[in-house]
């Protein structure tokens, strides 16, 4: 499998008045093609910071990221900007919809960047609400939120998925059904998906977890038989 | 394309805060666009006008020059031709109106090179030998008079029937008034004719010119000239030579088309300011509010152009259209406007440049102005990486307010007003945006409403406390005084009558110079009074000239200023100093005791004027008198004079109630963006409020408490702001003719105040419907 990240040495420190921050401290990692990768971490631990950097949302300090074979760590913010339209799909944990635009639309708004989108529509039936696609967010439960969501970022047709914290504000029921959605894409389509959760439950599904505490990594975990959503609970 | 829906859908969902920016918007443009084709097709009009028409370079008046004297004038180098005039003010004799006078001018049937010709726009050629008399157009609507009715003149006292063979006007006469004293055209009572030369002189018994009218050559100017032409016409009893920029008529087109070129570029960018103000608080809360949203965009992989361009759609849409409404209200406003311009100035035919281009560059400009706010407003918000963007916003610092030091007040606040003040605090930018505003508005209702004052002080003061005679009579020439009041006393009815002397005169000093009167005032002058600032009477019986000050402003003549004074009662020059300054804000002119004037000319003795207390009941019997009587040129009743001017003035009172209206939109559009951007700031907090309990109007408390509170700061800092606009728009308005008074209007304060208030109000009404709309749930379950 080829790698579609990589880190070395990556470090982030924030400037917090007199105060500097090491929020990120020195992590290294690969994450493959097609794998589902857990990022495991108490609150306060990087886990954010990690995503940012993996998103292409920020720069690191020091070290390296590339995705593929392309660095991150100093690429321009147009580069950036590619990589976030075509590489990355996000998943967050408020589902930060755009509260004026329909299901379908905030769905649109994802294909009418990509250069290989998937068919909206399709999309939205996968996910199940085939039925809501011209529903306002406010007219949707968090889950219905949240499925739409994973479909506008699926729909971009990304080679990774990048999920924040997926199933934090939701019921047990609901987040599993998003989280038997990501592992859909990821058995479906082959793409990677990477969840960064405080969830400890959830590392059961994921190929691999990466533990995290402090800004680094503490451990790094396979699951020779990753889960079944529905066979894991928290 | 899905951005524009988000868009579209984001302004719909805020629609009366956009709507009110557009109108803002939409009134600049539309008054650039209306003023600005109003100008070209009054300037259109006049170069037309005065060129095909033939429009002098200089006009003088003499006492009399020979017709056959007019050659020495032409042989002056630089002058092409010359015509000599013969003018004369005659009474109307109409059925149903009073002092009604034509002002005879003489058409020369078989000159083929006329000089201010006649423009005829129906009828038919005058005759030399018959009684037929062309009346200017105004004057024969007014009458509804017909092409071929008689019409009846009275001149020395005899009554000569004319029969009308036509409408015309001339460039001379493009907008007519009877005399420097005068600043609005009244053509029901006065107007200007034309008979042929001979019927005039064999009417008035006098075969010479008392006008001359002059072109020059295409390469020369009048300053080259000036001094040739004045030492020849001297001769003449020269009384004024003015070039073609200081004659009547066109001096008051020009002054109307620079004021409108003032107003169509300075109005429009007062609106537009305000609009781009409006926008780009309302953008800079748009973006702040929508940090998430921007983050996730920038997230998914929207470029910063892409993100850009998504919120400058907000502005240019506001733009567009602003620009298209405005422009195309200003185009057909247009139509109304060169329609009441019709009224007052007459040309061959004013077309109205019906044209789109004003709203192609009202579009551009605002599209410009709305892009600047966007771009202002967006800039700071869009540059945040996406991470940044989507962390939430640490919360504005809390501190203490100047005004909690200020312990009665601050202990006297219920707990919202205290919410209200720090929030004030905290939102330094937008409440001096909001104070501004209502400033703004407050200061133009001021003005509005002092209108009624401001004409009050301007016309009436002036009609009863200036001029406090009842009758005035003007004699032909010169008249012996005494001789003057025994005529006049000899009339039935006239209770008291006394003479003064009105000198023409042009004064000069330094390169400033300036045709007017001097008045001449015996110490028994009772029925005019020359009144001071403080309105306290002015002894003029120290030496010396008194200058009304608009006339002092213009040639920047201050006491103690020698000037030099040529008239035809002088020889050659005199010169005077300047002992005091008259505010005055009609007419502009100079006074001087009449033995110091005697002593200055050597004319001792004689009057040109006559001030008349009369018996009421006897005034059509005394006005027959003496329209029957040989001397007297031109009689003026006091009260209808001064029901003209209230006529007049009256009809421009919808003006104040346009501004009054501008006034409250404005303020309405800031004082509720204003609001509804605190409540949209503070909807987490305001909806906290709720569920502690907090009735819909408690809340709308503090939002209202702010916009009270800025309002009553608003008000303290409008009154001085509103008189120094008031003092500069007098100042702007300083022109030969009047002057317009400072005076605010006594409950102009009170009543712009409670303008303020009903903006205030209105917009409230609103917010109070948001926060009545405000989900209580959704908006706590939304992550900060």
């Amino acid at each position: 499998m080829e790698k579609v990240l990589s880190a070395k040495n990556l470090s982030k420190t924030y400037q917090m008045g007199e105060v500097t921050v090491k929020a990120l401290n020195d992590v290294t990692f690969d994450i493959y093609e097609g794998e589902f990768i857990v990022v495991l971490g108490p609150s306060g631990s990087g886990k954010s910071t990690m995503l940012n950097m993996i998103g292409g949302m920020d720069k690191a300090s020091s070290g390296e990221i590339y995705y593929r074979k392309e660095p991150l760590h100093n690429a321009t913010d147009k580069r950036l900007t590619w990589y976030r339209r075509n590489a990355i799909g996000f998943v967050f944990q408020f589902y930060n919809l755009i509260p004026n635009l329909n299901t379908l639309e905030n769905v649109q708004l994802s294909t009418e960047l990509s250069e290989t989108p998937l068919d909206a529509k399709k999309v939205l039936e996968e996910v199940d609400l085939a039925d809501r696609a011209d529903h306002f967010p406010s007219q949707l439960s968090g889950g219905q939120q949240q499925r739409v969501a994973i479909a506008r970022a699926i729909a971009k047709n990304p080679d990774i998925l990048l999920c924040d914290e997926p199933t934090g504000a939701l019921d047990f029921t609901t987040g599993l059904q998003v989280l038997k959605l990501l592992k859909k894409f990821n058995k479906t389509y082959q793409k990677t998906v990477i969840i960064i959760t405080h969830n400890a439950g959830i590392g059961k599904i994921g190929d691999r977890v990466l533990y995290i505490k402090d800004g680094a990594i503490e451990r790094i975990e396979i699951n020779e038989k990753p889960l079944d959503p529905e066979e894991v609970g928290w | 394309m899905i951005l524009f829906k988000k868009m579209i859908r984001d302004m719909l969902g805020n629609k009366l805060a956009y709507i009110a920016c557009i109108i803002v918007m939409s009134m600049g443009l539309m008054t650039y666009a209306a003023m600005s084709i109003v100008m070209v097709n009054l300037v259109n009009a006049k170069d037309d006008f005065y060129d095909t028409y033939h429009m002098a370079d200089a006009f003088a008046q003499v006492q009399s020059i020979p017709l056959s004297r007019i050659d020495d004038i032409e042989g002056i180098e630089g002058v092409t031709s010359a015509r000599g005039i013969l003018k004369e003010d005659v009474r109307v004799d109409l059925e149903d109106k009073d002092n009604v006078y034509l002002r005879l001018n003489t058409f020369d049937t078989d000159d083929q090179a006329r000089i201010n010709d006649v423009y005829l726009s129906e009828g038919y050629a005058l005759d030399d030998t018959q009684l037929l008399i062309w009346i200017g157009d105004k004057f024969f609507d007014a009458n509804q008079l017909q092409i071929n009715d008689t019409i009846d003149l009275v001149v020395n006292g005899k009554i000569t029937t004319f029969t009308i063979a036509g409408r015309v006007i001339s460039p001379e006469y493009v907008y007519v008034t009877k005399n420097a004293y005068d600043f609005m055209p009244s053509p029901e009572t006065f107007d200007i004719a034309y008979v042929s030369r001979p019927v005039l002189e064999k009417l008035v018994g006098r075969s010479d010119a008392n006008y001359v009218n002059i072109l020059l050559a295409d390469d020369v100017v009048y300053d080259d000239v000036k001094e040739k032409l004045r030492s020849k016409l001297k001769a003449f009893g020269l009384i004024s030579l003015v070039d073609r920029e200081h004659q009547s008529s066109n001096a008051f087109l020009v002054e109307e088309l620079k004021g409108l070129e003032g107003m169509s570029t300075s109005l429009p960018f007062v609106f537009l300011g305000i609009s781009t103000f409006i926008l780009y608080i309302m953008l800079k809360r748009l973006t702040e509010t929508q940090r998430g949203q921007i983050g996730i965009l920038k997230a998914m992989g929207y470029n910063y152009y892409e993100v850009l361009l998504h919120y400058l759609g907000y502005a240019v849409t506001v733009g567009i259209l602003g620009g298209i409404v405005g422009g195309i209200l200003g185009t057909q406003l247009s139509v109304f406007y060169t329609e009441t311009y019709k009224a007052f100035f007459s040309f061959p035919d004013i077309e109205n440049a019906f044209t789109y281009k004003y709203t192609f560059y009202g579009l551009l400009i605002s599209v410009g102005f709305s892009v600047f706010a966007g771009y202002q407003g967006t800039k700071k918000i869009l540059k945040l990486t996406p991470s940044m963007a989507m962390s939430p916003i640490a919360p504005k610092v809390a501190s203490r307010s100047v005004f909690e030091k200020i312990k009665w007040f601050w202990t006297s606040l219920t707990m919202q007003g205290k919410m209200a003040v720090r929030n004030l605090s905290r939102s330094k930018g937008r409440s001096v945006f909001t104070v501004l505003g209502l400033v703004f508005a407050f200061s133009i209702m001021v003005v509005s409403w002092s209108y009624e004052s401001l004409i009050d002080t301007m016309i009436y003061d002036q009609f009863d406390k200036v001029q406090l005679y009842d009758m005035k009579v003007t004699f032909k020439g010169l008249i012996r005084s005494d001789e003057a009041k025994r005529l006049l006393y000899n009339i039935d009815g006239v209770n008291y009558a006394e003479t003064v002397v009105e000198i023409p005169v042009q004064l000069k000093k330094g390169t400033s110079e300036k045709n007017t009167i001097i008045m001449g005032f015996g110490s028994d002058v009772e029925l005019y009074r020359v009144l001071d600032k403080n309105e306290e009477r002015v002894d003029l019986s120290e030496n010396g000239l008194y200058l009304s000050e608009n006339l002092a402003v213009q040639m920047k003549v201050v006491r103690g200023d020698i000037l030099r004074v040529e008239s035809p009662f002088v020889d050659e020059y005199i010169t005077m100093e300047v002992i005091g300054i008259i505010p005055q804000y009609i007419g502009s002119n100079g006074y001087a005791n009449l033995a110091y004037l005697s002593e200055k000319t050597g004319y001792d003795n004689i009057a040109t004027t006559a001030y008349l207390n009369i018996d009421a009941t006897k005034a059509d019997a005394i006005r027959h008198t003496l329209e029957d009587a040989e001397n007297i040129g031109v009689i003026e009743l006091e009260a209808q004079t001064l029901k003209k001017y209230r006529d007049m003035l009256d009809s421009y009172g919808y003006m104040s109630y346009i501004m009054a209206l501008i006034s409250i939109v404005v303020g309405f559009a800031i004082v509720y963006n204003s609001s509804v951007i605190s409540l949209s700031e503070r909807q987490r907090e305001l909806a906290s409020l709720r569920v502690l309990g907090m009735s819909v109007d408690e809340v709308l408390q503090i939002i209202s408490f702010e916009q009270w509170f800025l309002g009553g700061i608003s008000v303290i800092i409008a009154i001085p702001v509103a008189k120094l606009m008031m003092a500069g728009m007098s100042s702007a308005y300083q022109t030969d003719i009047y002057a317009m008074p400072s005076t605010i209007g006594d409950f102009a304060f009170i009543l712009s105040a409670l303008g303020t208030a009903l903006f205030i109000w209105l917009s409230q009404l609103n917010v109070r419907k948001k926060i009545k709309h405000l989900d209580i749930v959704e908006v706590l379950k939304e992550r900060e």
